[in-house]
């Protein structure tokens, strides 16, 4: 069959892993049998793909690959505790913090009860909101910063 | 995997590890590195929650996540590699001699070892992984209609390497 080699080559590779079209199948069927170079090419390839298929490489023990997988599963359960707590420390911290800023800016007391004993001093109302958000903030962007070298510490396993 | 569960089994996990550590320890020859590698992909695996979502092979996607953080793990070591590579050729015995003390499979990974990494994946992925050309393009993230071509390309060059040894 007329043909030139260089262009028909990559179909050997096909024909080797079964992936052509039956046409494309029946056309390198056809060359195979008429052309010794192509042939050539084909038994080495098939010599070739065989070596590979039956290399031995490294392999993991059963106890590494037992800790692989307890690591990755046991972290899906710790990531949603973290998610939980850290909620409910927003939750708690964010609503309680502005409940608390408002009654104290406010003078909440003093207006509902109009006793001068209940006043705060002006330090006090602008002091303590100030005070409770930045701590608010501190603890917040520390926390943020723990979890994220938490979680992209490759020596976190490490034991020394 | 179970019905009720978004996550791989524990038997899933183990088969992936298994064949993920085998490309990344093909493409790393470091064992330590090929399993951080592997660890990293698998808590990936876990933690994305794509092993469900996913719509192709789960093992092509999982060995996509491997192929790149193992491709990650090369380019950070590429300082060394010429070292590492002169430190080879330097205990390598001389292909005569190599013939008689090797067998044919030792010159066979040495040779793989030795081709660019682009051209070595797609050879074990096919023949040593035994994916399909459609899961070697989503691994590879290159179109379907290119992998024959590329494989083959591959393919030869080893068989340049093998010649001697294929009579």
């Amino acid at each position: 069959m007329k043909h030139d080699c260089q262009e028909t080559e990559p179909l050997i590779s096909g024909y080797l892993d079964g992936e052509l079209t039956q046409s494309d199948r029946q056309r390198v069927d056809l060359i195979l049998e008429d052309c010794e170079q192509c042939s050539l090419a084909f038994a080495e390839m098939k010599k070739l793909r065989k070596g590979v298929g039956s290399l031995s490489f490294d392999q993991l023990t059963e106890t590494e690959k037992s800790n692989m997988t307890k690591n990755a599963t046991s972290g899906a359960g710790s990531n949603l505790g973290q998610f939980l707590a850290i909620t409910g420390l927003i939750l708690v911290y964010g609503v309680g913090a502005c409940w608390f800023c408002w009654e104290v800016v406010t003078d909440a007391k003093f207006v509902e009860t109009g006793e001068a004993k209940h006043k705060l001093p002006m330090f006090i109302r602008l002091g303590l909101p100030t005070l409770t958000g930045g701590v608010g903030i501190l603890f917040f962007t520390v926390l943020f910063q723990r979890l994220k070298a938490a979680k992209t510490d490759k020596y976190t396993d490490v034991q020394i | 995997m179970t019905a009720d569960s978004h996550l791989p089994s524990r038997d899933e996990l183990e088969a992936l590890s298994e064949s993920g550590f085998a490309l990344a320890i093909q493409l790393l020859s470091r064992h330590e590195d090929a399993a951080d590698v592997v660890q990293d992909s698998l808590r990936k695996l876990v933690h994305s929650g794509r092993y469900k979502a996913q719509k192709g092979s789960p093992l092509a996607w999982f060995l996509k996540v491997v192929r790149n953080g193992a491709l990650d793990t090369l380019r950070q070591r590429r300082p060394n590699d010429d070292e590492a590579v002169a430190r080879l050729a330097a205990t390598a015995p001389a292909p005569d001699i190599a013939v008689e003390r090797e067998e044919l499979a030792g010159i066979m990974r040495r040779q793989l070892e030795a081709m660019p990494v682009s051209q070595r994946e797609i050879i074990l992925l096919r023949d040593f992984h035994d994916l399909s050309y459609t899961e070697i393009a989503e691994v590879l993230g290159i179109a379907p209609g290119t992998v024959m071509s590329r494989l083959h390309r591959a393919r030869n060059e080893l068989r340049k390497r093998m010649k001697k040894y294929l009579k």
